[in-house]
């Protein structure tokens, strides 16, 4: 019995015939640690995601949150567990900013009740803290695509989910977001909150992370601590490209050679 | 702090309760003779408490009042279901006609105007009771068809829609065709007509559609959540298909009753969700029942047209409708455009 989301050997074709697009995947997210997928493109990064919020179930194996199947848990109760921020989450339109991170207390309120205090200062905090209170009031659809992303990283909090689940949550933020939504990640865990983060940028990666997982075609080939993980070798052989790791006063540091 | 969407919430109630209140004064004030609002709300006094009524005051209390607010629940009722459309199926042009639920509605109604007297059943069951079995069977026809596991995607519902939708048109064109000299008459009914309202059928019409309004209002949540997408929707906790399924199935209910007293009335479905869309914003809390407020003055108001145009000839509202509604949604077409 232990807290965490844990996956035990799951695997999942997408069609019968077709390859595997996870292969006996087993990993475990403790309530405080940030954890980073890493791999090419096409390697079931995303779909590890859609298990544990199952919105893809698998074929073999199983996901468990908090030593529930996730196959028991009602949508509400998922929700209540776990928010995820989708890679190009669909943005609503029609709605103000502040609607839009208020949706992230339904799964608390039932399909009737009405929000109270308690709620909008939830929804204000979690405005505050993404810095998107500035534009509470705008409509969303005249957001640019990072400051949706920010409202979208609202939301989730708003959700006060357990566990966190980001899918390329920097995509479309300047260095400056990136850092503070990475920041923002890790003092979520900091109060005990479990954060499973797929992330492109090794090296934002390597700061962001407690332990980094390397899936590469549905496998995870790699797993621990960012500085054993992120090894020439190991890269060069999922990314089919050459590389360069050097130690910098942070953890190491990934160039690729162009 | 979050007093402003409340507020404006109030307001664009308010205003649009009044605004509804005096379309319904003036459209019963206006006709062959003139009524004056005092004479109107003396009338409804009395009528309410079973007094006897002087003669301008039946004109009111019996034939135009009736006519009115039944004017006033076919259109809110096909702007709620308008508005549940275009929620459930997140495409802006989505509209009470869209799934079939009115060829199918359209369809019992003329099938049992056309062929009731040879078949005693159909007569004895009614038009709104037929009308209301047809379109129910579309939707589940719908839903059959476009089904895919458990999920009802988006793209295979409008188009089993249509297709649905046509066949009942067909099956409509060939009882017309049938019924020979009756076709007249019937096609009357169909193109969208008001002028034979009585009060059992406000009752009717009201005992549907003012609960299918506080349902569909106490789901505005839920239709908030699904422009998140079925998964987005899904993620914050929502059961998408039986919500969505729900929510159809009260829509097709308005629709069908509508139909059944008032014929094939296009456009309020589609252009009053869309405008009350475009002025206040989306929540549904808010939306709904503004929505509803104007379709019921858009529809007053249109009948209001129908009849005074060429008067003491009217002309099928559903002529009218379509000939205000025509052009706005052109013209809202090429704002979409021109904001692209």
């Amino acid at each position: 019995m232990s807290a965490g989301v844990r996956l035990a050997g799951v695997s999942l074709r997408f069609a019968p015939a077709a390859p595997r697009v996870l292969e006996d995947v087993s990993l475990i997210v403790a309530p405080g640690e940030v954890v980073g997928v890493v791999g090419p493109n096409g390697a079931g990064k995303s779909t590890l995601l859609r298990v544990v919020t199952r919105l893809a179930r698998p074929e073999s194996g199983a996901c468990a949150i908090d030593d529930v199947d996730v196959s028991r848990l009602s949508r509400a109760a998922l929700a209540r567990k776990v928010a995820l921020v989708a890679q190009e989450p669909e943005v609503p339109v029609g709605y103000r900013v502040r609607e839009v991170v208020a949706m992230g207390r339904a799964p608390h309120l039932g399909l009737f009740g009405s929000p109270r205090a308690g709620d909008e200062a939830i929804v204000e905090r979690a405005m505050a803290v993404t810095e998107t209170a500035a534009f509470a009031e705008r409509p969303i659809e005249t957001l640019s695509g990072g400051e949706r992303q920010r409202v979208v990283f609202a939301r989730a909090l708003a959700q006060e989910p357990r566990y966190l689940l980001l899918d390329e949550p920097t995509n479309h933020l300047d260095l400056r977001f990136q850092v503070e939504l990475l920041r923002h990640a890790r003092t979520q865990a900091a109060s005990g909150l479990g954060v499973l983060l797929v992330i492109h940028d090794l090296n934002l990666a390597a700061r962001a992370c407690d332990r980094l997982v390397v899936l590469d075609g549905g496998r995870v080939v790699a797993e621990g601590a960012p500085r054993d993980v992120l090894l020439p070798e190991t890269l060069e052989s999922v990314f089919r490209a050459d590389v360069d790791v050097m130690p910098g006063p942070t953890g190491p540091v990934v160039v690729a050679r162009v | 702090m979050p007093v402003g969407p409340r507020r404006s919430r109030a307001l664009a109630l308010a205003s649009s309760a009044s605004a509804l209140l005096a379309v319904l004064v003036v459209a019963v004030a206006v006709g062959s003779v003139w009524v004056a609002p005092d004479v109107v709300i003396g009338a409804v006094r009395k009528g309410l408490a079973g007094e006897a009524l002087r003669p301008l005051e039946t004109v009111v209390w019996q034939l135009r009042l009736p006519r009115v607010l039944l004017a006033g629940l076919v259109g809110g009722g096909l702007a709620l279901a308008g508005v549940v459309f275009q929620g459930v199926f997140r495409n802006p042009l989505a509209d009470p006609y869209l799934i079939g639920t009115a060829s199918g509605a359209g369809f019992g109604a003329v099938l049992v105007m056309s062929a009731g007297a040879s078949v005693p059943v159909l007569a004895s069951l009614g038009a709104p009771v037929v009308a209301f079995a047809c379109s129910l069977v579309t939707v589940l026809l719908v839903v059959f068809l476009a089904r895919v596991d458990s999920a009802l995607p988006t793209v295979r519902l409008v188009l089993a829609g249509v297709v649905i939708s046509s066949l009942f048109t067909a099956g409509t064109s060939f009882l017309l065709v049938a019924a020979r000299e009756q076709a007249g008459g019937i096609l009357a009914w169909l193109l969208g007509g008001l002028a034979f309202s009585t009060w059992s059928q406000v009752r009717l019409l009201a005992a549907v559609t003012l609960p299918a309004l506080a349902l569909v209002g106490a789901f505005s949540r839920a239709l908030d959540l699904l422009q998140l997408g079925e998964e987005g929707a899904s993620l914050l906790g929502l059961g998408v298909e039986r919500t969505k399924l729900l929510l159809l199935g009260v829509a097709t209910l308005v629709t069908a009753s509508a139909v059944s007293v008032a014929g094939i009335i296009g456009f309020v479905g589609l252009i009053v969700p869309h405008a009350a869309r475009l002025a206040i914003g989306r929540p549904h809390a808010r939306l709904l029942p503004v929505a509803a407020l104007w379709g019921a003055g858009f529809l007053i108001l249109a009948d209001l047209l129908a009849r005074q145009v060429i008067a003491p000839v009217e002309i099928p509202v559903g002529i009218v409708t379509a000939l205000v509604g025509g052009p706005f949604f052109l013209w809202l077409l090429r704002r979409r455009a021109d904001e692209r």
